[in-house]
């Protein structure tokens, strides 16, 4: 799938939206892989996180990826490589080489 | 044109770094906790630790567990370790806990000189450039000097052991007690204020 977008609601406004260049979609675990200009724009919290790709693990209900990792914030910007995070971003881990630049 | 940039580079001074290895967030609640070989800096201060947990509200910073601290200022330098330390951005303080030890450098017409603290807990004012050390007791000491006391304020100009127990040359056998010792580190001198009373070696 091309340029998918996939929007998360709260209280039937959308909260959050996914985005990339391509989705490959496995309808039988559905398991999905993003890949190519990963967006995640948390609109409850103004953040922002750009990732290469990011695959979604049904079986362990989280969100992971491998690649370098950028998260904007309004108080600092959040780089890193790897990640996992639960289905609502609540929990967001980066796991190698976390600088955070802020104010 | 100069004010810009003047206003520019008052802002940056605010900025911060952050390093590790890891960091884990948790949204709910602002919790960003940074893991492993962690650094931080920001303005004359440089923190490193095993964790670091950052406020995001509170703009604080709670270093934890093999602390190591500098905080560098024009001729001086504070350095130390302890067990914990809290910076607080909002309140422009540090806090530092379980202390190991404090080293004072500061530099004089000879070239520079070191001042040793040992006490239990410390706090650092920014905005009035100002240290406390407080302890049971706190100890201070150069290479030439030992001296124990109470509490230990510092500011640029001076060193102020308040609540004094003695001090006593570690090269002779010269011993005071007072209630007050001020260490003027330009100098080099020390000043005793309040009941003196000691010995001095006569050769």
């Amino acid at each position: 799938m091309e340029n998918p977008r996939i929007h998360f609601f709260k209280a039937e406004k959308v909260s959050a939206e996914l985005s990339s260049k391509i989705a490959f979609i496995n309808e039988e675990d559905e398991s999905m892989r993003l890949e190519g200009e990963v967006e995640v724009r948390d609109y409850e919290r103004s953040t922002e996180l750009y990732l290469d790709e990011l695959r979604w693990d049904p079986a362990q209900r989280k969100f992971i990826s491998d690649s370098q990792v950028r998260k904007i914030t309004p108080q600092a910007v959040i780089t890193g490589k790897g990640l996992v995070a639960d289905e609502g971003w609540n929990e967001v881990t980066i796991l190698e080489n976390v600088e955070v630049e802020g104010k | 044109m100069i004010l810009l940039f003047l206003l520019l580079g008052f802002l940056r001074a605010e900025d911060f770094s952050l390093k590790g290895e890891k960091m884990f967030i948790r949204e709910k609640g602002n919790v960003y906790v940074l893991e492993k070989n962690v650094t931080f800096r920001r303005e004359s201060t440089y923190l490193q630790a095993d964790r670091v947990d950052w406020s995001k509200e509170k703009d604080s910073f709670q270093a934890r567990e093999n602390v190591y601290f500098l905080v560098k200022d024009t001729g001086t330098e504070l350095e130390g370790s302890g067990g914990r330390a809290l910076y607080s951005g909002a309140e422009k303080k540090m806090w530092i806990k379980k202390i190991d030890r404090i080293k004072y450098n500061y530099k004089v017409a000879r070239g520079s000189g070191t001042v040793t603290v040992r006490g239990e807990e410390g706090e650092v004012d920014f905005e009035r450039d100002e240290a406390v050390v407080r302890g049971i007791p706190v100890l201070m000491n150069t290479e030439e000097w030992e001296a124990a006391g109470g509490l230990l304020t510092y500011t640029k100009e001076k060193l102020q052991l308040t609540d004094m127990k003695y001090l006593r040359s570690l090269q002779s056998s010269f011993y005071f007690e007072a209630e007050e010792l001020f260490f003027y580190p330009d100098r080099e001198r020390i000043v005793l204020k309040g009941g003196v009373r000691g010995t001095i070696p006569v050769y």
